[in-house]
């Protein structure tokens, strides 16, 4: 039952996050980066199975993990990936902002090249 | 205009911060801590020179480059792989050995070097972040 | 060993150069001496791969599921040793086509993270590990194409930064619903237990990577990116991207289906094939359409991309071979004709075809010189692509659209380049040209050293024919999977 609640939420997740990618402010296209990111973590999360309130350790005594356990390999993949979307992220956040002090405006629009401005423009370096 | 109450606080707090971050450090492997959370704690503690001070006491108390500090985080994180290689098992597989100090045989290994690499590393980025957002 | 060393030496490299930022001054040797030496080491693997069969290494001793598992097969090795070595020419190029401004901000451990990303893209055997590694790329590649921060830069590295992002989180997304299904990230025992599970299931997992890796790949519907970025950053930054990020993602593609589901391959050859087709047809007819020269490599990069898939398409060992060695072939041949673009670009000062005439008479050597690469995209007897192309055509024969769309693109990539070398060698001198000085060594001895090796693959192309043979021998069970279906 809880893997349907999070499976829609997921769902949710995904759409607002592709809708906002699509969008024609550079801010809101960040959010939407954030949502899709969150989305992926919380699919990996549902996929190593909900387990509820037995956190994967060893107890005293035993020598090995003592089934239902919460998955760690699942918590690890989850922690790396948002390790990276952190970075990318960061990342993003700098090159719209340098962006934005280059064509003084947040529209995707205005980045769009003009057809053929690309060989009267100049070039990059030989 | 810098808070004078925050400059009082912070000469007695950050001596205490920085200890704090080395405990987490070495406490890593088997109770909560490791070199995230200590690196992180360090940073903070430059974080509260940035705000107390000012970006070149920040400076003079890192002493080296942000990056550079960095860059010598992650050769030793890198290079603590290789003692596992001299001796002929996979790269990167833990070497445990009883190192004799004056508080009695410690044991030492070289998840923690890998963690002293980590450490650097988090001081390093999170520094050169601060420094580049108080332009 | 080797097959870490190939991994850690870049890296290794990268910390270095980023603990010497402020230290302006040795960085370029020391980049030199690491290329050189991540080039002997993959060069060190190959030779190991070939004489004693595939190489294993579990990282820190942990076993799989748990543990990372570091394998080179041939397949692999050839494309580590290939990279490497293309490293080690754009290192070269670059001494003089990056300016310090971009040194300054970190080209060169950018550029070894890079390197390192690849390596490890093609030695690891765990699926995260994997993913681990194309983020390491694709960051790496973010920042490799904004840095010098004109308008044009930002305006390429966003259209980038884009579709590769989604990418990721598409690849995530497959990474979570496979370990759900099967339990474990590791290569070989993901090919035991794909089987196994349902096949609707199995499908989907593979419909979702195989988007993913086909938006790094630059397949239809998702290539528009490269063109409208490759042409915007350094030519030693468009060099690297165009000759290995792209084969990055095809590489995934096939050691997906065909080494970790091989049994979803039914499933999705014919859409894969429809993909392929579209992706060649529009590719080629594209780089008619574009006078800018970086825009034309562009599009005949997508062009001959989807060449590599037939040896998915068609499960034969010959067809594997033939898309292989078309692999290795595209890869030396892309980066040598980006490294000629950017030479002419430095003698003429231009990057239009229209405004650029007269370069066979001043520089005879360069025309001899970029006619190799040339003639061998094309696929004209006895260049080193007609080998693989002939291959190509014959494992075709059974998909008659593969087939007439291999003819296509051959005939409209002849156009496309006769039309470039018309406008470029043969005519008159158009515009006045400044006065630059010679070509710096740096720029003509990686462009003219890859030409000399594409003449000798195509005078002697039997060894490489061999070697792939042997490469596409490993997909053995795919084969046996889906030839006895069909």
């Amino acid at each position: 039952m809880t893997e349907l609640a999070v499976a829609i939420l997921t769902g949710i997740l995904f759409t607002t996050g592709v809708y906002l990618l699509l969008e024609r402010t550079m801010i809101k296209f960040l959010i939407g980066l954030v949502l899709l990111g969150n989305a992926t973590n919380l699919v990996v999360f549902t996929c190593s199975r909900l387990v509820r309130g037995a956190p994967p350790i060893i107890p005293k005594g035993e020598k090995i993990l003592q089934p239902p356990f919460a998955d760690p390999l699942g918590q690890a993949l989850i922690l790396t990936a948002i390790v990276i979307s952190f970075g990318v992220l960061a990342f993003t956040m700098m090159l719209i902002r340098r962006t934005y002090d280059a064509i003084g405006s947040d529209d995707v629009e205005d980045l769009i090249e003009p057809l053929g401005q690309d060989l009267t423009e100049k070039e990059s370096a030989p | 205009m810098r808070s004078i109450l925050l400059q009082t606080i912070c000469r007695f707090i950050i001596p205490f911060l920085l200890v704090l971050s080395v405990f987490l450090l070495l406490r890593g492997h088997n109770e909560p801590g490791g070199g995230f959370a200590g690196g992180l704690i360090a940073a903070s503690s430059f974080a509260l020179i940035l705000l107390a001070f000012g970006k070149n006491e920040m400076k003079v108390a890192m002493r080296f480059d942000p990056k550079s500090i960095a860059g010598i985080g992650l050769v030793i994180a890198v290079l603590s792989g290789f003692p596992a290689f001299f001796i002929g098992e996979p790269y990167l597989k833990a070497i445990w050995f009883m190192l004799p100090t004056p508080l009695g045989p410690t044991k030492v290994g070289t998840p923690v070097i890998f963690d002293i690499g980590v450490y650097l590393v988090v001081i390093g980025i999170t520094v050169s972040f601060l420094e580049d957002m108080d332009e | 060993m080797s097959v870490i060393f190939v991994v850690l030496i870049p890296l290794l490299m990268a910390a270095l150069l980023v603990s010497l930022w402020n230290v302006p001054k040795g960085r370029k040797i020391i980049a030199l001496i690491g290329s050189a030496a991540h080039a002997l080491a993959g060069v060190w693997l190959l030779t190991t791969v070939i004489q004693s069969g595939a190489v294993a290494k579990n990282i820190s001793g942990w076993i799989p599921p748990f543990g990372i598992e570091f394998r080179a097969d041939i397949f692999s090795a050839t494309l580590v040793a290939l990279a490497s070595f293309i490293g080690l020419c754009v290192t070269i190029y670059a001494h003089s086509n990056i300016d310090d401004e971009r040194t300054n901000f970190g080209f060169h451990p950018l550029f070894f993270v890079l390197l390192g990303g690849i390596s490890g893209a093609f030695v690891t055997a765990d699926l995260f590990n994997m993913f681990v590694w194309f983020e390491c790329i694709l960051l790496s590649s973010f920042v490799l194409l904004g840095l010098g921060g004109e308008k044009k830069q930002l305006r390429g590295s966003l259209n980038y930064v884009i579709p590769n992002l989604f990418s990721s989180m598409l690849f995530l997304t497959g990474l979570g619903l496979i370990y759900g299904a099967t339990g474990t990230l590791n290569m070989a025992q993901l090919a035991e237990r794909t089987a196994q599970i349902n096949p609707s299931t199995a499908a989907l997992i593979t419909v979702v990577f195989v988007t993913a890796f086909g938006l790094k790949a630059a397949l239809f519907p998702f290539f528009s990116w490269l063109p409208n970025s490759y042409h915007t950053p350094p030519t030693a930054v468009a060099a690297l991207f165009a000759g290995l990020l792209t084969k990055v993602g095809i590489y995934a593609i096939i050691r997906f289906v065909g080494t970790i589901a091989p049994t979803t391959a039914a499933a999705i050859i014919p859409i894969l094939t429809i993909i392929c087709v579209l992706t060649i047809v529009i590719g080629s007819i594209g780089a008619l359409a574009h006078t800018n020269l970086r825009k034309i490599l562009g599009y005949l990069l997508i062009g001959h991309i989807a060449f590599m898939l037939l040896g998915l398409i068609v499960p034969t060992q010959a067809s594997m071979a033939a898309a292989y060695f078309y692999m290795l072939n595209h890869i030396l041949v892309i980066t040598c004709l980006f490294f000629f673009v950017g030479i002419i670009q430095w003698h003429t000062g231009q990057i239009d075809i229209r405004k650029i005439g007269g370069l066979q008479a001043k520089y005879p050597a360069l025309a001899v010189g970029m006619a190799i690469p040339t003639l061998s995209l094309i696929g004209i007897p006895p260049f080193s692509g007609f080998w693989p192309k002939i291959g190509l055509l014959q494992a075709a024969s059974e998909t008659p659209l593969f087939f007439a769309s291999i003819i296509f693109s051959s005939f409209l990539t002849l156009l496309a380049m006769a039309k470039v070398w018309m406008n470029i060698f043969w005519r008159a001198e158009v515009t006045e040209t400044p006065e630059m000085p010679p070509c710096p060594t740096t720029k003509a001895l990686p462009a003219y050293l890859l030409a000399a090796i594409i003449l000798v693959i195509s005078l002697f192309p039997a060894p490489i024919a061999d070697l792939t043979n042997r490469a596409a021998s490993e997909f053995a069970p795919y084969f046996q999977i889906n030839r006895g279906d069909q």
